[in-house]
């Protein structure tokens, strides 16, 4: 079992830009992780897409 | 202190050093351990006071190799691992199961005064701006907490430090120590260490206090 994005992640997470507080949409999670969703920073109006239990925090200009 | 080299790496560009990575990832652990010793990592550890259920940041985890010598000191559900190569990461994955963050070294995503401790093994010669990174570094720990940088130290024979710079970046000891005392840090200490006796000084261990 691959470890996920745990909840806990989130009490540390923010935006990597302007380092201000997530939001977070779950799609889809277990009992321990969120495996599909996304973090939305609302001052960036930018949001980071959890898949696969990884969130992906890269800037989005840095993103391929 | 020069930052002629800003213009001279061929992976210092970020997605072309991601492209790189994706297909380094599948040789790297036959690479990495001619250059990266176990003596090497301990090192870095130890100069990090990391002490069991510390909470720390590795930016730049790579395949695992230096996370494994962090899990040791502070088990493994106490490290966030980053690294911007998804392809590294998965590496990873096939050793151990970590907490992993996509993300980029000049940018963490976290927030200020989180962490017990940051360690950073061998991805600072690929930064655009060092300076920038470790600037981050500093943020997101606690005051009094450490934070250790290895990178490759800037060769003196004049054909490998062409060869090296054509590659990556290869700072001085004293480029980094600049770097960390801009960044803010405290009572830094710095070691020149190598993995045998001809290359007794081909990496440089930084650390730094908040």
């Amino acid at each position: 079992m691959v470890m996920l994005m745990k909840r806990d992640l989130l009490d540390i997470l923010a935006c990597p830009v302007c380092k201000g507080d997530l939001s977070i949409e779950v799609e889809e999670e277990d009992e321990k992780e969120i495996i599909r969703g996304r973090l939305h920073c609302e001052k960036c109006d930018e949001f980071y897409p959890i898949e696969d239990g990884i969130p992906n925090m890269l800037p989005p200009d840095l993103r391929d | 202190m020069g930052w002629g080299w800003i213009d001279m790496g061929y992976l210092e560009d970020k997605k072309r050093a991601r492209t790189f990575y994706r297909y380094f990832s599948k040789i790297y652990d036959y690479i990495n351990p001619i250059f990266y010793s176990k003596e090497m990592r301990d090192k870095v550890v130890e100069m990090g006071r990391l002490t069991r259920d510390m909470r720390v940041v590795e930016v730049g985890c790579g395949t695992g190799f230096t996370s494994e010598g962090i899990i040791k000191a502070i088990g493994i559900e106490n490290l966030v691992a980053l690294d911007q190569s998804i392809h590294m990461y998965k590496k990873a994955k096939e050793k151990f199961h970590l907490n992993f963050v996509w993300g980029d070294a000049e940018n963490l995503p976290f927030k200020d005064d989180m962490f017990d401790g940051a360690i950073s093994a061998g991805s600072i010669e690929y930064w655009p701006n060092p300076q920038k990174g470790i600037e981050e570094m500093y943020r997101v720990i606690k005051p009094g907490s450490w934070a250790v940088i290895i990178g490759p130290n800037k060769p003196k024979n004049t054909f490998f430090r062409w060869m090296a710079e054509s590659i990556m970046l290869f700072p001085t000891v004293e480029e980094y120590v600049t770097w960390y005392e801009q960044a803010g840090f405290k009572d830094i200490e710095v070691v020149e260490i190598g993995p045998n006796r001809l290359w007794k000084r081909l990496a440089v261990i930084v650390a730094g206090k908040k």
